[in-house]
């Protein structure tokens, strides 16, 4: 229970416990965790993966539950859906944004004089391919 | 020394301070960087929706730098980590290998398993080193205590090598003192930032900056520094709302890119490093650091 | 049996209860066997093992005249030597056996296909028959045994197998890498379960060793070298200089007392300091300092000479020098112990020598020990003030995929027993134990617990935490999860114990070394046989005791001691040992004198000597050689061969195989 003494999440979402959801994979109720958005909660930061003392992997098994919520048709939190959106636009989970400077001015890229932001040169293409990994068992991205 | 910049999502389309500074310092030191033409999302935040997803993502990334005949230089962890994780996984799954390259070829692509990746913390103090940027520097910072926040991916997994290790120094602590300034220790600083965790619960994640930016503090710093967008992100973005949600209003210390402490001991100026488009109270620091 | 004589082969099939004749059909081999020419008799029975399935051995060769027996059942590993001393009783030599092993090579593994099994039995029994025919009866050597033990290691393991051994009326070297003896248990304040003082049950022995008139204790001495083989080992011994002499020296202490030079403490496991000049530890045995050359004045800048200055007796000898000593021994008893796993190096998360108030469980040890650094007080090394709050962190490194995968065996109860410490010497404080399982096997230990499981003011959790940190103010503090409470808590102790896990001690690898004995997947000695021959080694007349072996507590310890040395002086009483035969032959006339095997072999068994006509053979000491083989199968021309696994058996074996 290493994992969950030091675990990101756990710290501040209560119901986050990556032994738990271990245990339960290994018991047989992984429905029941494909069907929570606890799942949703982990933040990778893979100090799981580092000291579990059994080799075992929290985080992998977070992930694959993740996966196979999503091919059950089941919406993940809203951010995910918007990043896998854009993914499938432009190659990003996100378009270049305005902020705002300390003198109060609103600047993006040209702004700063930076280049534009590289994208997929056959985005169709890059879109075919992406939804075809994965993707398209988002029903929100298709 | 010629890379190919991969910046990722979040330096790309917000971390703009990030970027600059990057293509203000590397290049006086001897590291140039080259624009890609064809780039796309290293797929860290999609492993949730994708497993399979980021190696073809990252495949696609090395099959381009490979086109071009240039190493690669990720800025951000969490691409750095995703990129070498490819890099190892399909070297030992040659079937994961041969379904990736199927992919790639209708784009024109292949990936071979040549292209090597880096961090800039790897580019700074393997391949530049820190001697050579002691000599470079136009002057040495003050010794002001100043904490490193490496970030979670660039220690692990040690499953293969990552460029810092837990035991033993940090080199971007090693980078700090080479440009002046005091490395001070913090207990959080192998921690994580919470980045990943906002699209759950912002008001948990920015708890987790709360914790780490109040330790720093008691730990004495004035001014805490990384070479992660993620990071910087949240520990510089993310400090009045840590303020709000948690109602401690000390919560608030200078938090910028080391390119950036770099760039002003480099003799560059705030605007080329972009240090006005950092949120957090970074001006104290820049007044101290000037003189 | 006379050359020339006609070949008579009894062939006896074993049911070994179901376990063989479930699978294999057993009447069926017989009726194969019997077909065989030379075959005179063929039989099945349900244990062969058994004495009536030995006598059926012994009647059937003084009826029908045999030659060569061929018992067809288990591993030989298992029943050889039973079945050998039947032959021997019918008459035989026992070198005309041969044993067909169709249970692990053929019943067991092929559970399922039952006709298969019994045809490979069929081929098996025919190969040993081949081989039966070509068998010639081997002599066993009787080789003498010097009455004589070298136990090496002086922790409460050697000092009990010394004991028992030199009790029994035998001579026994104790040799010591230390300059005292006592081991890791002079280290410890109280012992679990009954608390007894440490220092209170061992001393007796300590003292009583070094008096003991059949033991020579060797300390402040390194095994260098050890060659022959059971019953006649030659020993070689590095003494460390002391710079004191052992036969002026007295022990009074003035030395030590004058001296102006200090150093970490190792006995305080580096938490105190000592002088340049000193005492293990003050019920030292023997009871005479050592000088630390890299601490002392003198050897580092030439001046000072405080000790010799002072020394009433005169006993200083800066001059003195490594001496070597050679022994020879029948029996070694290895009794290296343990070291402490390098957490600090392998584990950084815990923080370990980067935070001076988390300490190990020995190191508690030695601050609760009266002459400790603190003299028996708890003072945190910090700050020289009492915790009062203590967080002791059980299975550090040990029952771990990445660090140390078994269990120490005494951490739990040394962890429990530090909870008691905490609390007995400062009432008020409050204890936390963190645990993954707490494994009270021992006698008494459960009931240990449960008595301090009762302290209202020691609280067990059950959860190992992460990492351990450290705030700007020095305080240390860690989350870990509860799983009683399920609840993430953070504690913020001012002391931490880690009751770390254990490897094999330093020392021991160096030991193996020399010895060629073999050494387990967990760095530990590597018994004989887990369960049945726990002290023996893979190298005859050497023996384990405590530790060496994997992790013990005390009375482990302490029994398996007294079973090597038992084992030692069995050997040692009966004063001779009989040679296994399956020894290599060099053919003088077929050598040819190229060497090739000579370097090849493990043992250094194999020497090359000139004969009268001048010509240069291999010649193998057939004390030394262990019958690996190797030299057979690496002579080009064929005049190494194994007795008893010759290649013209072996190539007679594979024939019929082959048929």
């Amino acid at each position: 229970m290493k994992c969950s003494s030091g675990c990101t999440a756990a710290k501040v979402v209560d119901k986050y416990r990556p032994h738990e959801i271990v245990a339960l994979v290994k018991a047989g109720y992984s429905e029941e965790l494909i069907n929570s958005d606890v799942i949703w909660a982990c933040s990778v930061c893979l100090k799981c993966v580092e000291y579990c003392p059994q080799r075992v992997s929290p985080f992998e098994v977070v992930m694959t539950l993740r996966n196979e919520a999503i091919t059950r048709g089941i919406t993940p939190p809203k951010s995910f859906v918007e990043m896998a959106k854009s993914i499938v636009k432009v190659g990003y989970i996100q378009e270049p944004m305005y902020i705002m400077s300390k003198e109060f001015e609103e600047v993006s890229r040209t702004e700063l004089g930076l280049p534009e932001m590289p994208k997929p040169k056959d985005i169709e293409k890059f879109k075919q391919h992406v939804l075809s990994v994965g993707f398209e068992r988002l029903r929100e991205v298709v | 020394m010629k890379f190919l910049l991969f910046l990722g999502c979040t330096t790309a389309t917000k971390q703009y301070g990030y970027e600059l500074s990057l293509r203000a310092t590397l290049p006086l030191l001897g590291a140039e960087l080259e624009y890609p033409k064809d780039m796309n999302c290293c797929g860290v935040p999609m492993k949730g929706i994708s497993k399979f997803y980021p190696y073809y993502a990252c495949a696609r990334i090395l099959a381009i730098a490979e086109s071009q005949g240039l190493d690669v230089v990720a800025p951000c962890n969490g691409c750095h980590l995703n990129l070498t994780e490819t890099i190892y996984k399909l070297k030992l799954n040659p079937s994961l290998m041969g379904a990736v390259n199927e992919l790639l070829k209708e784009e024109g692509l292949k990936y071979m398993g040549k292209a090597t990746v880096y961090h800039p913390v790897e580019v700074l103090h393997d391949k530049v080193g820190v001697e050579k940027i002691t000599s470079a520097i136009k002057r040495k910072l003050p010794e002001i205590p100043v904490s490193s926040h490496p970030g979670c991916h660039l220690l692990r997994p040690t499953e293969f090598p990552r460029p810092e290790v837990r035991n033993g120094p940090l080199k971007l602590d090693r980078l700090i003192e080479a440009i002046g300034l005091k490395a001070r220790d913090y207990p959080e600083k192998y921690e994580c930032c919470g980045a990943a965790m906002i699209p759950y619960s912002p008001e948990a994640a920015i708890r987790v900056v709360a914790l780490r930016i109040k330790r720093a503090l008691a730990a004495g710093s004035r001014a805490i520094t990384s070479l992660c967008p993620y990071c910087i992100d949240m520990l510089d973005g993310k400090q009045d709302a840590a303020k709000t949600i948690t109602g401690d209003q000390n919560l608030s210390i200078p938090a910028l890119y080391y390119t950036q402490l770099l760039g002003l001991a480099l003799g560059l100026n705030e605007r080329e490093l972009g240090t006005n488009l950092n949120m957090s109270p970074v001006e104290v620091l820049l007044e101290e650091v000037k003189v | 049996m006379v050359e020339g004589e006609e070949i008579r082969i009894g062939v006896y099939v074993c049911h070994c209860g179901i376990n063989i004749a479930s699978v294999v059909d057993v009447k069926k081999v017989v009726e194969e066997a019997s077909k065989v020419p030379n075959v005179v008799v063929a039989k099945d029975y349900q244990f062969m093992c058994s004495q009536p399935g030995q006598n059926m051995i012994v009647e059937d060769i003084k009826q029908h005249n045999l030659n060569r027996v061929i018992v067809a059942a288990c591993s030989p590993r298992m029943h050889e030597p039973t079945f050998q001393k039947a032959v021997e009783r019918g008459g035989l030599n026992p070198y005309l056996f041969e044993m067909a092993n169709i249970r692990e090579h053929c019943s067991w593994v092929h559970e399922k296909e039952k006709a298969a099994a019994t045809d490979k039995a069929i081929k098996l029994v025919k190969a040993a028959i081949a081989k039966a025919r070509l068998l010639k009866p081997l002599k066993v050597e009787k080789v003498k045994v010097i009455p004589r033990a070298l136990v090496i290691g002086g922790g409460i393991a050697g000092i009990r197998a010394s004991l028992d051994i030199a009790n029994a009326g035998f001579e026994v070297h104790l040799v010591e890498t230390r300059p005292s003896i006592g081991g890791n248990m002079a280290r410890l304040d109280k012992t679990f379960p009954t608390l007894d003082c440490s220092q209170c049950i061992l001393t007796p022995l300590m003292v009583e060793v070094s008096k003991h008139p059949n033991v020579t204790l060797h300390t402040y001495t390194d095994v260098v070298g050890i060659d022959g083989s059971v019953g006649n080992f030659k020993v070689k011994l590095l003494k460390k200089p002391r710079y004191v002499d052992e036969s002026k020296c007295t022990g009074c202490g003035t030395c030590v007392l004058k001296c102006p030079w200090t150093a970490p403490n190792e006995f305080d496991m580096g938490l105190g300091k000592r002088k340049a000049i000193y005492f293990e530890f003050p019920q030292a045995v023997p009871l005479i300092p050592v000088i630390d050359t890299g601490h002392c004045m003198y050897f580092q800048k030439g001046t000072c000479r405080a000790c010799e200055r002072f020394c009433p007796t005169k006993a200083i000898d800066f001059n003195q020098k490594p001496k070597e000593i050679e022994l020879e021994v029948g029996a070694i008893i290895l009794a290296t112990g343990y070291g402490l796993y390098d957490v600090a190096k392998a584990m950084p998360e815990y923080g370990y020598r980067k935070y001076k108030d988390v300490i190990t469980g020995l190191e508690l040890e030695r601050v609760v020990s009266a002459t400790g650094p603190t003299k028996g007080h708890i003072l945190r090394p910090s700050d020289g003030k009492e915790p009062k709050k203590v967080a002791i962190v059980l299975c550090v490194g040990s029952r771990d995929e990445k660090h140390l995968r078994f269990c120490c065996r005494f951490g739990c109860v040394a962890g429990i027993k530090h909870a008691y410490y905490v609390v007995s010497h400062i009432p008020d404080a409050e204890v936390y134990v963190c645990y993954r399982d707490i494994r009270t096997f021992g006698k008494g230990y459960e009931e240990f617990y449960e008595r301090v499981r009762n302290y209202e003011n020691v609280r067990f959790i059950r959860g190992s935490p992460m990492e351990i940190l450290q705030d700007a103010d020095g305080g240390i503090y860690f989350d870990v999860f509860d799983a009683n409470t399920n609840r993430v808590v953070t504690l913020r102790p001012d002391l931490v114990v880690l009751e770390t896990g254990i490897v094999p001690h330093p020392t021991f690898k160096e030991v193996a070394k020399v010895l060629k004995c073999a050494i387990g997947p967990d760095g530990f000695a590597l018994e004989l046989h887990p369960k049945l021959r726990p002290t023996e080694t893979s190298v005859d007349g050497v023996f384990l005791a405590g530790a060496v072996q994997g992790p013990k507590d005390i009375p482990d310890t302490v029994a398996q001691a007294g079973a090597a040395a038992s084992s030692a002086i069995a050997l040692m009483s009966r004063g001779y040992v009989e040679t296994v035969p399956y020894v290599s032959s060099v053919n003088e006339d077929l050598c040819s004198g190229c060497g090739i095997c000579q370097p090849l072999c493990a043992f250094d068994a194999i020497s090359l000597v000139k004969k009268e006509d001048g010509k240069e053979v291999a010649k193998v000491d057939v004390s030394k050689c262990k019958g690996c083989g190797v030299c057979a199968a690496a002579c080009p021309s064929g005049a190494a061969q194994q007795l008893g696994f010759s290649d013209g058996q072996i190539l007679e074996m594979v024939r019929t195989l082959a048929r």
